[in-house]
């Protein structure tokens, strides 16, 4: 809806600043908190757009407050609904008029843990059996992980770094996080005596290996052997979030 | 359209200005009765349907069809609804278009509900012949018709200004002022669009004018013409 500063957005090849109304009815959207009619019924905020929208399939309201499982709320009054509720009456708005492109702003907000995994599982659904491209931006990380194929990490409006599935394999790998004075001094040492060459060197003094073919004691005594004190060693699993606070710090 | 209309109308479900409306048309019979019964002592229907005709032209009908106006255009913005409607897409000029039908069609209410609450008061002795009877009406849609024009103005300050309740309330607010005041002054009443409506239905009385005829209806004419424009070139320059 805003101008871009520079460069253009295409959908389908097509330039959506001067294609918009070809392209719009193609998408779907999630505001964060949901724009919904306060004065209206859930089931009359749904009817308002079913009534606006030129070839929208008649009823697509009751299937949607049915498969987002708002149907025992349609006759409560938007303004009294609570986050949870409100969430999935923004989401039924948006998928109303079946949609191949959702754009969702925080749709795990407002939801417990029951209703963050429906969600996911309903994204998921949207996406593996429908076909529909999905864009959300959100801060909860477990159910982005769980859910999304691609995760594209921003700061500042910037897109920092992206991570792809298989990214997400090696990102979440176990590994031996090793603290010790200089790692420069251990590398020869662990290549050379141990044959571990699959290892990340995470600062001066830390080391992550992957090769989890010898455990942390056969480390740590061959190293004590060479004569290296070994501050900390342990295993441990990596996860997304470790990794994109990482980022953050570079 | 059509649709963009019935959905207007429906986003108003649930709100208080039906039952206002309602309530004003019962009410503003009252009130001139009241007043007739006190001072003005009108002695014909069509001098009674005058006396109420002024009152709620100036004073209620006014201020509900500002009260409206703003909400129907501010609203949607306050609660974001309104970027809902254009990833439609629709249009900013079919947007204003609707509201201000539904704007028209609540006029239209108004003003034929208080007309026809005027028949309850028959009880004051007054007796009319079907010829005056729908010329009374005619002079209440047509009054109703041309405050809804001399409106115009403030709805297109709310969009041209892009403001918030408090500021349609400012505005508003102004509006009404400048039209109470001004009404008193001979010229000022020649020229205020709202002022103007009363002295074309033939229902100006006890204000006077230092300018002729003609004057007000162009001056009536010319702000509504201003506003269409200023309403349409405003949604034309956004409508990307």
């Amino acid at each position: 809806m805003d101008e871009p500063d520079y460069g253009d957005i295409r959908l389908f090849g097509k330039n959506i600043q001067t294609q918009k109304k070809h392209l719009l009815p193609s998408i779907g959207v999630l505001l964060d908190p949901p724009a919904v009619y306060t004065n209206l019924t859930v089931e009359d905020n749904l009817r308002v757009l079913e009534m606006i929208r030129p070839k929208q399939k008649r009823n697509m309201a009751d299937d949607m407050m049915e498969q987002l499982g708002i149907s025992r709320y349609k006759s409560k009054k938007a303004n009294t609904l609570d986050a949870d509720q409100k969430k999935r009456l923004g989401l039924a708005i948006a998928l109303l008029h079946d949609p191949e492109i959702l754009i969702l702003d925080e749709p795990f907000r407002g939801f417990d843990f029951n209703g963050m995994k429906e969600v996911s599982r309903l994204l998921k659904n949207l996406c593996d059996e429908y076909g529909k491209t999905i864009l959300l931006s959100s801060h909860t990380l477990s159910e982005v992980e769980n859910v999304a194929d691609c995760i594209g990490y921003m700061e500042q409006g910037n897109l920092i770094e992206e991570i792809f599935t298989k990214d997400k394999e090696e990102i979440n790998r176990q590994y031996i996080y090793l603290v010790v004075d200089h790692v420069s001094n251990i590398i020869p040492i662990i290549e050379r005596d141990l044959d571990i060459h699959n290892f990340h060197v995470v600062n001066d003094n830390s080391l992550k290996i992957f090769d989890l073919s010898k455990d942390s004691g056969e480390i740590n005594t061959c190293l004590n052997r060479n004569g290296v004190i070994v501050k900390e060693i342990y295993m441990h699993k990596g996860s997304l979030q470790e990794y994109l606070n990482e980022i953050g710090r570079r | 359209m059509s649709r963009l209309i019935r959905s207007e109308i429906l986003k108003l479900k649930n709100t208080p200005f039906y039952k206002v409306l309602i309530g004003i048309s019962i009410i503003l019979p009252l009130i001139g009765t009241e007043i007739n019964a006190s001072s003005l002592k009108q002695s014909s229907w069509e001098s009674f349907i005058n006396q109420n005709l002024w009152i709620s032209i100036m004073l209620v009908w006014l201020i509900y069809l500002l009260v409206l106006g703003c909400f129907l255009f501010i609203r949607e913005k306050e609660e974001r609804t309104i970027d809902n409607l254009f990833i439609i897409p629709i249009g900013r000029i079919e947007l204003v278009i609707a509201k201000l039908v539904v704007l028209f069609l609540f006029t239209l209410m108004i003003t034929t509900l208080s007309y026809v609450t005027n028949l309850f008061y028959l009880i004051l002795g007054f007796s009319v012949d079907g010829k005056e009877f729908v010329l009374g009406f005619v002079k209440y849609i047509s009054g109703g018709i041309l405050m809804f024009g001399a409106l115009l103005l403030v709805y297109g300050m709310i969009h041209l200004f892009n403001v918030k309740y408090f500021g349609a309330f400012i505005i508003s607010a102004v509006y009404l002022i400048i039209s109470f005041v001004g009404m008193w002054n001979p010229y000022a009443s020649s020229l205020l669009p709202s002022v103007a409506v009363l002295r074309i239905i033939g229902c100006g009385y006890q204000i006077s004018y230092g300018y002729p005829f003609d004057i007000s209806v162009y001056s009536y004419v010319l702000n509504v013409c201003i506003n269409v424009v200023l309403l349409f070139l405003y949604g034309y320059k956004n409508n990307k």
